[in-house]
């Protein structure tokens, strides 16, 4: 897999090693996604995926095993150096929205460029037309206590598109939605899939996940299924 | 991300919480207002106890010559000449006046029939009035030439003047001092008011205005073995009495007939002494020998004060710190946020510094108003002084809050870059 853009091998994360405790939250993952690809990860809760997605989004490092990342291996980067890469190539969703209250949403939109070092007028431009994207133009001065959840996540989307990410890496992004605001988020992802960014998104919910084009089943920390829809088996 | 906005953004979270940021910069306002108030307030009492003080001082330098010959020349004649030279030319800024100053207790003056007792009788030159604070009246005061000449003519208080020729004019009279004809040329203004003595007899006998002066030069004709020892330097203000004194010690050192007794060894004295190489000595004195103690003990005092009021500035920085700790832990999550959108260490910890600085520097703003405020107030009620708040202390004052809310915010900036993101973002 050369032209993999996401290629982790033999992942482990284990708490309290050794100890009578022990934790295999990841326990021998494998998984290679190509640039362009729509991946659903589906698990349980407790089964290891928030684990392989915070791996994935390099907000945690794995106790054993290689990630590379883009033709980069980001197992031994130094914080700022990851702090690079997520600015740069992963665009985080989240369940929880985790917008910054005090700020508007084209402020948030604005925080990935900002430390991007984009500065003054095209900062301004690259976050209102991802805001555009979502369509939110109208509100952008608006504060996320302002706003409704389905709404604060479309910024949230926003501003993970923002800076042009390879990845957008999403976390039961409808986990807080009511289901008719959910498919609307859910189709969002699929369009921005279709402009070729890569999506990987993590659910429980089988239903969510068939909208994928990959869907790998995640079990005790281990993948237990990998089924690309429509082309049969993959890897 | 640009200072200014990072300041913006600092401003607009502490603004957020208005109760809390104004308790916590209570602490720096406490501590700039205490430095600033005490320190200024302080130095201006110094100030004002010090022009107290040199008000009451009279401004003079003396310096005595002591001669070891048995009734002979003044050894120091020459000394004396060259140390007058020097003070006219050298030494022109420290100086308002340098006389001899050697006087006759009391002389019988003979006016025609009328013989009055005065007291004392000045042997002076023609610096001796500024020297010693008197102003010409009437007339004309001794001139160079009279001293180099040793002229026969005299200046008189206006009390002696009063007493020997009544409602008479003095100018050309010529008068018998222990028999010897003076020509009066001049009358001082009276130099201290009758109520200074209490009561008018008094007066009469002891008024410092009972006096004449005749030049030094012709003192040999009144009293032969008069010896001219002391010689009175009149100061502008008591510090530069104070540098006057040491130029004249190490001018005096240069010269080895007489042993300086603070510079010189004690064997070095006993040698000059057992070779005969002394014949006498030199003592140079002001008379607030004391300012200099005084100046350094005030100097102390603030010092002292400065540190007690830069403790209190401390614990407000300890404020902050606490303060600081506290939001880092409450904002975990903005924290997490921050981070899995690509804010590196650097910036966390740049964010949260300047918001402890900011906090800081605004407590530091607001205790340099209420300073100013406090220090002008504090010394109108307390000491009835105009205090005006110490410059350089309020930059200092300024500047140390800044620094406060700098030091203390290292910690809790560092506590929250090195917040593992997944960490920070599991935090609800």
């Amino acid at each position: 897999m050369e032209n993999a853009l996401i290629d982790i091998r033999d992942v482990y994360k284990i708490y309290n090693e050794g100890y009578e405790n022990e934790v295999r939250a990841l326990d021998g993952v494998t998984l290679s996604v190509t640039r362009g690809e729509y991946l659903a990860i589906v698990g349980a809760s407790g089964s290891g995926k928030s684990t392989l997605m915070n791996i994935l989004g390099c907000l945690d490092v794995p106790t054993y095993g290689e990630y590379i990342l883009d033709g980069e291996y980001v197992i031994d980067m130094y914080d700022s150096e990851l702090a690079r890469i997520r600015n740069k190539l992963i665009g985080f969703i989240f369940q929880g929205f985790n917008l910054l209250n005090g700020l508007t949403a084209l402020e948030n939109v604005e925080l990935p460029l900002i430390y991007q070092g984009v500065h003054g007028g095209k900062r301004r431009d690259m976050a209102m037309d991802a805001l555009d994207r979502v369509g939110l133009y109208e509100r952008m001065d608006h504060r996320p206590g302002q706003m409704s959840g389905g709404q604060q996540q479309r910024v949230a989307i926003a501003r993970a598109l923002a800076t042009n990410p390879s990845i957008i890496l999403a976390d039961e992004p409808t986990g807080n939605l009511d289901s008719r605001t959910g498919e609307h988020v859910i189709q969002i992802l699929a369009e921005l899939n279709k402009t070729g960014t890569t999506v990987v998104l993590i659910t429980h919910d089988n239903a969510i996940a068939q909208v994928s084009k990959r869907t790998v089943r995640i079990k005790d920390g281990r993948v237990v299924e990998d089924t690309a829809v429509g082309r049969g088996n993959a890897s | 991300m640009k200072l200014w906005q990072s300041v913006r953004m600092a401003f607009q979270t502490l603004l957020a919480k208005k109760g809390r940021s104004f308790l916590t910069m209570l602490g720096t306002v406490i501590g700039v207002t205490a430095v600033i108030a005490l320190v200024s307030v302080t130095k201006a009492q110094n100030q004002a106890d010090l022009e107290m003080i040199y008000g009451m001082m009279e401004n003079l330098v003396t310096v005595n010559f002591y001669s070891y010959e048995y009734n002979g020349a003044p050894p120091n004649a020459e000394i004396a000449r060259e140390l007058k030279e020097y003070l006219d030319t050298d030494l022109a800024a420290y100086t308002d006046g340098f006389t001899p100053n050697a006087q006759e207790y009391e002389m019988r003056v003979r006016w025609g029939e009328r013989e009055v007792l005065i007291r004392p009788l000045y042997y002076g030159n023609e610096q001796f009035s500024e020297a010693m604070g008197f102003e010409l009246d009437r007339g004309r005061d001794l001139s160079v030439m009279d001293v180099e000449r040793a002229n026969n003519v005299v200046v008189l208080g206006t009390l002696a003047a009063e007493k020997i020729f009544s409602f008479e004019d003095p100018i050309g009279q010529e008068l018998e001092i222990a028999g010897i004809p003076f020509t009066v040329i001049g009358v001082y203004r009276q130099s201290q008011s009758q109520d200074y003595y209490g009561d008018e007899t008094y007066y009469y006998e002891y008024s410092q205005d009972n006096m004449i002066l005749i030049p030094h030069t012709a003192s040999r004709v009144i009293n032969r073995s008069m010896v001219i020892q002391d010689y009175v330097i009149k100061v502008p203000d008591p510090n530069t009495g104070l540098e006057l004194v040491k130029l004249l010690k190490n001018f005096f050192a240069t010269m080895l007939t007489f042993p300086d007794y603070e510079t010189m060894s004690q064997s070095e004295i006993d040698y000059m002494y057992q070779n005969n190489l002394v014949n006498g000595y030199v003592n140079v004195y002001a008379r607030f020998t004391g300012l200099e103690t005084l100046n350094e003990s005030m100097d102390a005092q603030t010092r002292t004060l400065s540190l007690i009021a830069a403790i209190s500035l401390l614990v407000g920085g300890i404020g902050i710190m606490n303060i600081m700790l506290v939001t880092v832990t409450e904002r975990t999550r903005e924290i997490g946020v921050r981070k899995a959108i690509g804010a590196p260490r650097r910036t966390i910890v740049t964010q949260f510094l300047i918001e402890a600085t900011v906090l800081s520097g605004s407590g530091g703003i607001l205790g340099v108003l209420v300073g100013f405020v406090v220090t002008v107030y504090w010394g109108k009620i307390q000491y009835d002084i105009i205090a005006s708040p110490d410059l350089p202390i309020t930059a200092l004052a300024f500047g140390g809050s800044l620094l406060m809310g700098i030091i203390f915010g290292i910690y809790p900036a560092f506590k929250a870059a090195s917040l593992q993101p997944v960490d920070a973002l599991r935090t609800e």
